[in-house]
């Protein structure tokens, strides 16, 4: 087997506060974008991902 | 699409999903049981158009008696079924030691409601300010915004920064920045806000 490589935590930390900023950055941008966003748009992307992440759940309205 | 906040009301101009449909079916429960509720955390700000997932729909409901949890018990047993207690007894006597209880579609144990009783002042609060959204005919009573953001800094994962963000910039021009920073304060997340950009 392999010997494991060393692991700067230092460097990955930094890795992840970048990750996060980057993730906030998008949500930020994604705010902006769904606040300016025509009704339709929001139909039709959000609630067919919505709707894919629950392939089991009924559709029937109470 | 911005949504407005309108006299503590605010109307959404969408289809429903199929998360918020069993959402509905649960709520219709309570409000035929006339029971208080206030929907809170993940599902707030997915309801308000953030693209995730969530395994659970926080509710605190206000505290009821025997009789009155029975009749929510029997309405609920149609639609589902409950994942942490087998009677309407089992329930309750989670529900007044402080443990939540969870139903959920039958046989299908995600999403789930996830119901605790109001027991704190914090979620004393969040029932009274509740806000109201309409939603494809439907009425949902969510906390209100300025609480949810800071308790989502107070939670503090990735997640819920990223959900606090969401909602702050969402409703940014409509949250009441001293109430924020009210909230923030008592929950010791000054810092955090300021992290999020949500602090000016």
């Amino acid at each position: 087997m392999n010997e494991l490589p060393e692991i700067d935590l230092e460097e990955l930390e930094k890795e992840k506060r970048l990750n996060a900023r980057q993730r906030m950055e998008f949500v930020s941008f994604y705010a902006s974008w769904l606040k300016k966003a025509p009704v339709g748009s929001i139909n039709k992307s959000y609630v067919a991902f919505i709707n894919s992440l629950y392939p089991y759940l009924k559709h029937s309205k109470a | 699409m911005q949504p407005q906040i309108v006299g503590g009301k605010i109307a959404l101009e969408r289809e429903a999903t199929v998360l918020d449909e069993f959402v509905f079916r649960f709520v219709d429960c309570l409000d035929k049981t006339g029971i208080r509720y206030v929907i809170i955390s993940g599902y707030v700000a997915i309801l308000f158009g953030r693209s995730r997932g969530t395994e659970d729909i926080d509710i605190f409901i206000e505290k009821i008696g025997g009789e009155k949890f029975s009749l929510l018990w029997e309405y609920l047993s149609e639609k589902f079924e409950c994942v942490n207690a087998f009677s309407s007894k089992d329930g309750l006597s989670c529900l007044n030691e402080g443990i939540a209880i969870r139903f959920s579609q039958p046989s299908l144990p995600v999403p789930n409601v996830e119901v605790k009783f109001v027991s704190t002042p914090a979620s004393e609060y969040s029932m009274e300010n509740s806000l109201k959204v309409s939603l494809a005919g439907k009425e949902l009573r969510v906390g209100p915004l300025e609480q949810q953001v800071a308790f989502k800094l107070f939670l503090g994962s990735e997640k819920d920064l990223e959900d606090a963000k969401f909602l702050s910039e969402l409703f940014a021009e409509q949250l009441d920045k001293q109430l924020l920073m009210s909230w923030c304060v008592r929950l010791n997340t000054v810092e955090k806000l300021k992290l999020i950009g949500a602090s000016k």
